[in-house]
């Protein structure tokens, strides 16, 4: 068989192009289904062929078909929005006609055809198009006072009518409709993520958690795109454990030469596997091109404010986008609790002056913290059971216990 | 959905008075003047409606341009601001006509420069008066018909500002309060740190700092430090009484901290310590906040001891609203007025 990027090379014609199509959906499997997704998309091979940025072919006599008229109407659809792109530049009315491919393909296909599912992967690149096209609309798009929402944000309707209509399909998972939630999440996923809705993850998180019988069916890369953003949401959520787990999953599943990916989930993973105490070495760093967090990693490692403030302002954007600013106060509290751990194991005794830890800070350019503030800040690591122990006010003292005075962080 | 305006064409309003003529006729008519209105002198300012029944909504002859919302805003803060009358009469007329400015507003879609100082004026009057309201203890308050108020305008400012506010180099002392109150009002949100990078070109690096160590230290549980900034700010600041409704759970997470902390056998803990952690300026103020939580001040009053104190109890959630303005109380906000 050949690839997309083949048959698109061959193409001079319309004709080509319908035949082409005719044939990849006659026979209703899912590897043609995926070649053929790449033929109906508005970045696929095929996109740039003038011949086929056409409008209104449906209303033309005598012009190559589709033998099944549903997927017929649905290639005359997409070739009017590689038109309205390509020719017109008008992004809106792309999107619009991009709208009608959802609804044709939600009423004519997902909620008629039974006992089958080989089209889904054309409905997978229908869904990617119509958020691409929902933001060239918006980006490029003449700008519309009065509407209230994006056209991105309108996307997550589309999606959720096709959720709708695929969700109770109970049959084997081999031929079931139920198998594309999981790619139909992450496509809501990406968009709430943009719109920050992200409570309305939640019904569709329990979702896939229910759906056990069908993880199998799922495939690695929509699994491992779920996890990204589910660890992503997690953090969100001040939930670590799910968190770790979920980015972990991502980056293990994730193919080694998909190294853009893998770092980007490493740029969220980092942070949480810092506040659960595992702090990652510079070789990895450096491997996936992370050497923002070196600096980080060493000022949390040794517990010198200071210099995390300072290595946090360095590369302030980086930090804002991978969301180390959302439990700033955990890596705040590590960092403390790691510098306390030092000075207490240079003193050798289990009874510390809070003077200690007060020099200590000033010594590394902490200076707007005094002893009462100090007293509080040790307080509250006691109380998190970062440190068992307790503190002496009248003499000033924090008394540590003799067995393990700093608890491992992971199991906190 | 009485706020929502027609997905239609904007009316476009001709209303140039902060009260409609047809409205002050037909509310003397019927006997429907507040209190104020009709006992101490005040103007009519148009109020709240709720039915189109007897006014419709969309009629352009009774809705207020930009320039008489912000007058009737300006009008509205000047009675309020007015001490001689009763509290509760002047808190429930200005939060009732407040309401109906932002329903114009909703109706005829009011945009631009304008837009964001009436709402930003608006949101300086909520935050103020909630203080102020639950500190009186005032029956005019009703929580929730204010925490969806606040809502609505912190949302709507945010969008405005987002249309029509980047283009302004020199922001107002209102506006980045505003955007400092917005981010305090998010505090318990892990974004909330986030906001503050937002927001940070409309505060200035100054207030984006404390603004940003506020946020810290109260997500670190760090009361010492989160009160000393606090009573470090100017008392006429918006985000001291934007600050409020932190300061209960603060000083409960305080306490808990504070028993786990110095749990320990003969360990007494003084109660100006104690009150230096909850941000009170006095140890009576102190002294009557334990009692509200439950503990107990031994010897002559002036220390507790925190193996004794009941950690379960001061981290429980359940706590009724009264218990709540208790603890929030004593914070020294001495100047509640809406001065610029």
């Amino acid at each position: 068989k050949m690839s997309a990027d083949s048959y698109a090379r061959n193409m001079r014609s319309l004709d080509d192009y319908f035949k082409t199509l005719g044939r990849l959906l006659q026979d209703e499997n899912w590897d043609d289904a995926e070649i053929a997704s790449k033929l109906l998309s508005v970045h696929g091979p095929h996109s740039t062929h003038a011949f086929l940025q056409v409008s209104r072919l449906g209303e033309q006599r005598n012009r190559p078909f589709i033998r099944d008229d549903t997927f017929d109407a649905i290639a005359v659809l997409h070739l009017q929005v590689l038109h309205d792109i390509h020719v017109e530049k008008n992004y809106e009315s792309a999107y619009d006609v991009h709208t009608q491919i959802m609804k044709k393909f939600t009423e004519e296909i997902l909620r008629i055809k039974r006992e089958s599912n080989w089209f889904l992967p054309i409905f997978y690149q229908l869904c990617t198009d119509l958020r691409n096209t929902a933001k060239m609309a918006d980006e490029l798009g003449a700008p519309d006072e009065e509407r209230d929402t994006s056209f991105y944000e309108q996307c997550a309707s589309f999606i959720m009518e096709s959720y709708r209509a695929c969700i109770t399909d109970a049959r084997d998972a081999r031929i079931s409709k139920k198998i594309a939630i999981l790619n139909m999440t992450n496509q809501l996923f990406r968009i709430y993520f943009k719109i920050n809705k992200l409570n309305l993850l939640k019904p569709l998180i329990r979702t896939i958690d229910n759906a056990e019988n069908l993880q199998r069916a799922f495939s690695m890369a929509d699994k491992v795109t779920y996890n990204y953003f589910l660890g992503r949401n997690a953090m969100f959520d001040s939930n670590l454990p799910l968190s770790e787990r979920s980015l972990s999953y991502a980056f293990r599943n994730c193919p080694a030469e998909c190294a853009t990916n893998k770092r980007l989930v490493l740029i969220y993973l980092i942070p949480v596997k810092m506040f659960l105490g595992h702090m990652p070495s510079q070789a990895v760093l450096r491997k996936y091109k992370l050497e923002e967090f070196i600096e980080v990693v060493e000022a949390v490692k040794v517990g010198n404010l200071a210099q995390l403030d300072a290595a946090l302002t360095k590369h302030e954007d980086f930090f804002i986008q991978c969301g180390i600013f959302l439990m700033l106060e955990k890596l705040r509290t590590i960092t403390f609790r790691n510098l306390f751990k030092r000075v207490s194991l240079i003193l050798g005794k289990n009874q510390i002056p809070l003077d200690a830890f007060l020099v200590c800070l000033k010594f590394l350019g902490v200076h707007d913290v005094d002893s009462d503030e100090l007293a509080c800040i040790v307080a509250n690591l006691i109380a998190q059971n970062k440190i068992k122990g307790y503190i002496s006010h009248a003499h000033q003292k924090l008394v540590i216990s003799k067995k393990e005075p700093f608890p491992e962080l992971h199991s906190i | 959905a009485e706020m929502t305006a027609s997905k239609s064409e904007a009316i476009a309003p001709r209303c140039g008075e902060i009260c409609p003529d047809y409205e002050i006729q037909y509310r003397i008519e019927k006997a429907l003047l507040h209190p104020l209105e009709k006992d101490y002198g005040v103007q009519f300012v148009k109020a709240y409606t709720r039915s189109a029944a007897t006014l419709h909504l969309g009629n352009p002859d009774l809705l207020r341009t930009p320039e008489a919302l912000l007058r009737s805003v300006d009008y509205l803060l000047e009675v309020y601001d007015r001490e001689e009358l009763p509290f509760g009469l002047r808190f429930s007329f200005a939060e009732d006509r407040m309401r109906a400015v932002r329903q114009d507003s909703t109706i005829t879609r009011i945009s631009g420069e304008i837009a964001l100082i009436i709402f930003e004026k608006q949101i300086s009057f909520i935050i103020r008066s909630e203080y102020r309201a639950r500190f009186e203890r005032s029956r005019a308050f009703e929580a929730q018909l204010h925490a969806t108020a606040t809502e609505e305008c912190f949302q709507k400012w945010s969008q405005l500002l987002a249309d029509y506010g980047q283009a302004n180099m020199n922001p107002s002392k209102l506006r980045r309060e505003v955007a400092a109150a917005h981010c305090l009002k998010r505090a318990e949100a892990p974004e909330s740190l986030l906001m503050a990078f937002e927001y940070r070109s409309i505060m200035g690096q100054d207030l984006f700092k404390t603004v940003f160590d506020l946020l810290l230290t109260y997500r670190e549980g760090n009361s010492y430090g989160f009160f000393s900034l606090l009573s470090s700010l100017p008392a006429s600041s918006l985000l001291r009484p934007a600050c409020c409704p932190l300061v209960p759970p603060l000083r409960l997470t305080a306490l808990a901290t504070m028993a786990k902390a110095f749990k320990a056998p003969g360990i007494k803990l003084p109660l100006d310590v104690i009150s230096a952690w909850l941000g009170f300026s006095s140890v009576v103020d102190a002294r009557r906040c334990l009692a509200v939580a439950g503990v107990v001040v031994e010897g002559d009053g002036d220390y507790v001891l925190p193996a004794k104190m009941d950690v379960q109890r001061l981290t429980s959630t359940d706590r009724s609203e009264p218990v709540l303005i208790e603890l929030e109380c004593s914070l020294s906000l001495d100047s509640l007025t809406l001065g610029s």
